[in-house]
C-alpha cells in the first residue's frame, strides 16, 4: 500500500506440546501494521489472538514451538539475542493486557512498579535521576486521568478500582515513547461504561503519540470502533481482512458473516444462532480450510485443500476462501 | 401487571461492613415479574443485581421488604422453604464451571432434582434425565460425560437442564450467557427463548449486556447502585430511554453496525466509576456523574415516578407527561 510497514508477520506457526500430542493452534500466519494505522485481531475464544501477540512479544510457555519470521521495523524479532529482544520490550513495543489485576504485580506499589518500568524504558543516564522518573511518572498518570496521582502511586493494586487498575496499566504501557502497542482485550473485564472511558482514552494517547496499534479483542462492536483495518480469525487462520468500514458493511468470508450475524444487536432484530457445530480440534485439525466442517457453504474442495487469500476490489479487502476464487 | 407471578416491594439487603457501617447492596427496590414473561435487570458491577437474585432464590435473608410468589410470602431462607416452593423458583448461575459438581456425571447431575421432586404434580415437564436433555437439545450420550469434559456452552445448557428438573415456573438466570462467546451465546439463549415458550417459565434475566436484552426481554430495568433508575417495556425502552445513566449506558455500547450506531444517544459521555455502596452519595446516587445535575440532586433523593404508560424513572430532571402538557 506504499505505507511504511512497522510490524509484519510472515508464515507464523505456533504449536503447544500438550499430554495427548502436539496442538498446532497458529498455522501459517500472515499480518502487517503499517506506520500509524489502528489494526484490529478479532475472533472467538481459543483461536489464537493471544497466542498471536504473545509470540510477536516472544513470551510465549515452556510448552510452545513456534516458527516463522516477525519483522519489526526490518529486524527479524524471531532471530534476536534475548537481551536485544529484552532492550525491544522496554523500548519499543509495549502490551496491555485484558486482566489488569493479574498483569499487576499484588505485593508492589504502584510506584515501585511503575518507576521500575519507566527506568528499564529511558536511556540510563536518565534512569539514575530520580526526579527525572518522578516527573515521567506524574505525567504519565496525568494522561490517563487518575485524579489523585500521590495517592495511586503510594497505593498498592488492590486498593484501586478496576478501572484505574487498567488506567495504571495503560499509564505503564505508554509512560514512555513507544511505536507500537498491543493491547489484548482491554476493556473486557470491565464495565461497559468504564470500557467505553477506557477505549476513548486509548484513542486519544495513540493519536496524540502518534503510535501504530494492534488490537485484539472479540467483540466486534470494540474492532470497529477503535480501528482503521481488521483481521478475522478463525480456529488459527486468518479468513478475512480489510479496511474496517468495508468489512462491516460487506462481509464475504461465511464466517465473518455468521459471527456478524450472531452478535445481539439494539434494533431488536431477534438472536439467530447462525455457528453450529464445535471450536476446532487442534490435535489434528482438517486439512482444508479449518471452517468448512461448521460452514454452511462448504463445498467438496473445502476439506481438502487450503484456501489462499483472494483479494476483492481495490481497497485491500481479501478472503481467504474457496468461494471467491 | 395484576397477575404479578413474583412481586417484590421496598427489598432491602445490608451487609454488615465495619462498626456501624453497611453495605446496601440493595436498597429498596420494588420489582414486579408477570407470568410468562421475561424482566431483564440491567447493571454495572456491584449494583446489587445478583443480591436480588439470591435473596429471591433464599440464599441470603432480606433486612427489610416483602416477597411475594403467586400469593405466598417467601421472605425466608431457602432452608424454611417448602419443598414445593424451592422447585417453582430455581436458579442459573454465571460460570457453569463452578456450578456443577465435577465429580459427578450429567446423569447424576440431573437426578437428583428429578427425585426430589418426582412427586410434585406439573404436567408437561420432562420426567426422566432422558427427556430433560432433550428439551435442551442435547443427545443422549452426554448423560454419561462429566462437566469437565464439556464445553462451556454445553455446560451451560446442562446447567439449565438441572434447573428445569424441578418443574419451576420462575426462572432467575444470573448474567449466563457472559462467560460465552457470541456464537455460544445465540444457541443458549435461543433454547432459553424456546424452553421459556414450551413451559410457560417466567425469567428473572440479569446481565450486564443492553443489546442482549433488547432481543430477549419484555421488560427492562435498569439498576444503579442498590436502587432501580428506569423501568420500561423493552420497545419503549430502547426507543425513549429517559434516565441520564441509561443514556450513558447506551451510548458506552459498541455496536457492529451503522443501524445501531443510530439508535445510541449521542451527547452524552460517560464519566466516573460507581461509587462504593458502603458510602453511598447522598441524594441522588448518581449526581457525581450525571451530566444534568441540578441543585436539587445531591439534596433530596427522587421517588420513582411514572412517566408515561408503564415506563417508571427516578430521576429529578425528567418529568411525567400529563404534567409536562399541562
Amino acid at each position: 500500500m506504499g505505507k511504511e510497514v512497522i510490524l509484519s508477520v510472515k508464515n507464523l506457526n505456533v504449536n503447544y506440546r500438550v499430554y495427548e500430542g502436539t496442538m498446532k493452534v497458529i498455522d501459517g500466519l500472515n499480518l502487517t501494521v503499517n506506520m500509524g494505522e489502528k489494526v484490529g485481531l478479532v475472533g472467538e475464544t481459543g483461536c489464537g489472538k493471544t497466542s498471536t501477540l504473545k509470540s510477536i512479544l516472544r513470551i510465549m510457555p515452556q510448552n510452545c514451538i513456534y516458527s516463522g519470521e516477525i519483522y519489526f521495523e526490518g529486524n527479524d524479532m524471531m532471530k534476536m539475542k534475548s537481551d536485544k529482544m529484552r532492550n525491544m520490550r522496554r523500548r519499543n513495543i509495549s502490551m496491555i493486557f485484558q486482566d489488569p489485576t493479574s498483569a499487576l504485580n499484588p505485593v508492589f506499589t504502584i510506584r515501585d512498579q511503575l518507576y521500575s518500568v519507566i527506568r528499564n524504558s529511558i536511556p540510563e543516564r536518565k534512569a539514575r535521576n530520580k526526579r527525572e522518573v518522578e516527573k515521567i511518572a506524574e505525567k504519565a498518570l496525568k494522561e490517563v486521568y487518575l485524579a489523585d496521582p500521590q495517592r495511586v502511586l503510594a497505593g498498592y493494586p488492590f486498593q484501586l478500582s478496576g478501572g484505574m487498575r487498567q488506567r495504571v496499566c495503560i499509564a505503564m504501557a505508554l509512560a514512555t515513547n513507544k511505536d507500537l502497542l498491543l493491547a489484548d482485550e482491554p476493556g473486557t473485564s470491565l464495565d461497559v461504561t468504564i470500557q467505553d472511558q477506557v477505549l476513548r482514552l486509548i484513542d486519544e494517547l495513540v493519536a496524540e503519540k502518534g503510535l501504530s496499534v494492534l488490537l485484539v479483542s472479540h467483540s466486534l462492536g470494540v474492532v470497529r470502533e477503535m480501528t482503521d483495518r481488521i483481521y478475522v480469525m478463525y480456529g488459527g487462520n486468518m479468513v478475512e481482512s480489510g479496511p474496517t468500514k468495508e468489512l462491516f458493511k460487506e462481509p464475504l468470508h461465511p464466517y465473518t458473516v455468521a459471527l456478524l450475524d450472531c452478535v445481539p444487536k439494539l434494533t431488536g432484530e431477534g438472536i439467530r444462532a447462525t455457528i453450529s457445530g464445535e471450536m476446532v480440534d487442534y490435535l489434528n485439525p482438517s486439512k482444508g480450510c479449518r471452517f468448512a466442517p461448521r460452514c454452511k457453504k462448504a463445498l467438496n474442495i473445502c476439506h481438502s485443500t487450503k484456501p489462499i487469500q483472494n483479494t476483492v476490489g481495490s481497497s485491500g479487502h481479501w478472503v481467504a476462501c474457496h468461494l471467491y476464487e | 401487571m395484576k397477575n404479578g407471578l413474583l412481586t417484590i416491594k421496598r427489598l432491602k439487603k445490608y451487609f454488615p461492613y465495619k462498626k456501624g457501617l453497611f453495605v446496601k447492596a440493595v436498597d429498596g427496590v420494588d420489582l414486579q415479574i408477570a407470568e410468562g414473561k421475561i424482566l431483564g435487570l440491567v447493571g454495572e458491577s456491584g449494583s446489587g443485581k445478583s443480591t436480588i437474585a439470591y435473596t429471591t432464590v433464599g440464599m441470603y435473608s432480606a433486612t427489610e421488604g416483602e416477597m411475594v410468589f403467586k400469593g405466598q410470602d417467601i421472605n425466608k431462607l431457602a432452608v424454611d422453604r417448602s419443598l414445593d416452593m424451592k422447585g417453582e423458583i430455581q436458579i442459573v448461575f454465571q460460570d457453569p464451571g463452578s456450578s456443577l459438581n465435577p465429580r459427578r456425571n450429567i446423569k447424576q447431575i440431573l437426578e437428583v432434582p428429578l427425585k426430589l421432586h418426582s412427586r410434585r404434580e406439573k404436567s408437561g415437564f420432562p420426567s426422566t434425565t432422558k427427556e430433560i436433555l432433550e428439551e435442551v437439545g442435547l443427545a443422549q450420550g452426554y448423560l454419561t460425560k462429566s462437566p469437565r469434559s464439556l464445553g462451556g456452552g454445553e455446560r451451560q445448557l446442562i446447567a439449565i437442564a438441572r434447573s428445569l428438573a424441578t418443574k419451576p415456573s420462575l426462572i432467575i438466570l444470573d448474567e449466563p450467557t457472559s462467560a460465552l462467546d457470541v456464537s455460544i451465546q445465540a444457541k443458549v439463549i435461543n433454547r432459553l427463548l424456546k424452553l421459556q415458550e414450551t413451559f410457560n417459565l417466567s425469567y428473572l434475566f440479569i446481565t450486564h449486556d443492553l443489546s442482549l436484552m433488547r432481543n430477549v426481554a419484555d421488560r427492562v430495568a435498569i439498576m444503579y447502585l442498590g436502587k432501580l433508575c428506569e423501568e420500561a417495556d423493552t420497545a419503549e425502552f430502547f426507543q425513549r430511554p429517559l434516565h441520564p445513566y441509561t443514556r450513558m449506558l447506551l451510548s458506552s455500547i459498541p455496536v457492529a453496525t451503522e443501524e445501531e450506531e443510530k439508535l445510541k444517544p449521542t451527547k452524552i459521555k460517560s464519566t466516573g466509576e460507581i461509587p462504593s455502596s458502603v458510602y453511598v452519595p447522598s441524594g441522588c446516587s448518581f449526581h457525581l456523574r450525571c451530566p444534568e445535575k441540578m441543585d436539587i440532586c445531591p439534596v433530596v433523593d427522587p421517588e420513582m415516578k411514572l412517566i408515561s404508560t408503564g415506563h417508571y424513572v427516578r430521576c429529578h430532571a425528567v418529568k411525567p407527561e400529563d404534567e409536562v402538557n399541562q
